[in-house]
């Protein structure tokens, strides 16, 4: 029997939350977890159709967001501070800038020209990208994942500076991102391939 | 059933979920869906448990040596069989019943304070 599709939809976004986990606990209990998570909401279904599972959505995937993160953290992986310093430095760059003067006058005098700033951004974004690929070894061969995870980060600094600052949607500097992503996914890529031709040797 | 060398004391005091999980597992052996459901009923919902945290207590349970999956399964035609079982170790109930002798320690001692009087702290025999 076909599930309905709501329940489809929860069990993919279930396994992507699970996906930022370690791949010890995935490997050992990623599907039980799974099964147990669409059994929820199964009878959330039953019970209360779509707006049951809808309702489900809040608690169980932030409840796998932190449990996943956690795991995470527990692996003890030392790129894991590296990526949380990064990221809490570059999503709000500008509206941090604005407000802590001494940061924002050492950013701007690295990156003073319009071509290091796109430099800037891509190397920036290139670095959180390829920090990510360490802390979650399992987006490497899920590069959807990955991309979506960057998006939303790139979306995410892009709301923080609308709400906070009134600058408009700089363009250029969201290509100069998206080439800072792609840029660490090669890199990835390469020393994967470049590993395998060793280990066949 | 044989007794465990080791001191159930130095894993007190268990988080919440540990030990309802281990009071779920007091009676029979069970699938995680089902202890989740139990915790749910024994709790009368004011403790409810994700599949993550579910799965994260039984891998910390497991190397614990509290619990350990079953290798008796139903018939597959009933049963889901990705679904895997657990059931307490001797150790395990050992650890329970310290638990819940410390807990019970612990409500003694509310018992004498003054601030609880008027509140029903009986425990009812099930």
């Amino acid at each position: 029997m076909r599930s309905p599709w709501i329940i489809i939809l929860s069990c993919h976004c279930y396994r992507w939350l699970l996906a930022l986990g370690p791949e010890e606990f995935r490997s050992e209990y990623g599907e039980q977890t799974l099964q147990v998570f669409e059994e929820c909401c199964r009878d959330a279904y039953q019970n209360s159709g779509i707006r049951g599972v809808l309702a489900l959505w809040p608690s169980l995937f932030s409840e796998a967001l932190t449990g996943m993160l956690i795991e995470q953290g527990q692996q003890s992986r030392p790129w894991w501070p590296c990526l949380l310093a990064l990221t809490l430095i570059l999503i709000p760059f500008y509206w941090l800038s604005a407000v802590w003067s001494n940061f924002g006058n050492l950013f701007y005098s690295i990156f003073a020209t319009t071509t290091e700033h796109k430099i800037g951004h891509a190397a920036l974004f290139c670095i959180l990208g390829l920090l990510i690929f360490q802390s979650f070894p399992s987006l490497r061969n899920r590069p959807l994942s990955y991309s979506a995870s960057m998006l939303c980060m790139i979306l995410g600094e892009e709301l923080i500076h609308k709400v906070r600052l009134p600058l408009p949607i700089n363009q250029t500097d969201l290509l100069s991102d998206l080439i800072g992503i792609c840029g660490a996914y090669l890199v990835i890529k390469l020393w994967q391939s470049a590993q395998q031709r060793v280990s066949a040797n | 059933m044989a007794t465990d060398e080791r001191n159930p004391d130095a894993l007190l005091p268990l988080t919440p979920a540990v030990f309802h999980i281990l009071l779920a597992l007091a009676d029979s052996e069970q699938h995680g869906y089902s202890i989740m459901q139990e915790i749910k009923q024994q709790s009368q919902g004011k403790l409810r448990i994700g599949p993550t945290t579910l799965y994260r207590s039984i891998k910390h349970m497991l190397a614990d040596g509290l619990i350990t999956e079953s290798e008796e399964r139903p018939d597959p035609r009933e049963d889901d069989e990705r679904r895997r079982y657990y059931r307490l170790t001797a150790f395990g109930q050992q650890v329970a019943r310290a638990e819940a002798a410390r807990l019970s320690a612990t409500l003694s001692v509310v018992r004498t304070k003054s601030l609880f009087h008027g509140l029903s702290l009986d425990i009812t025999n099930a």
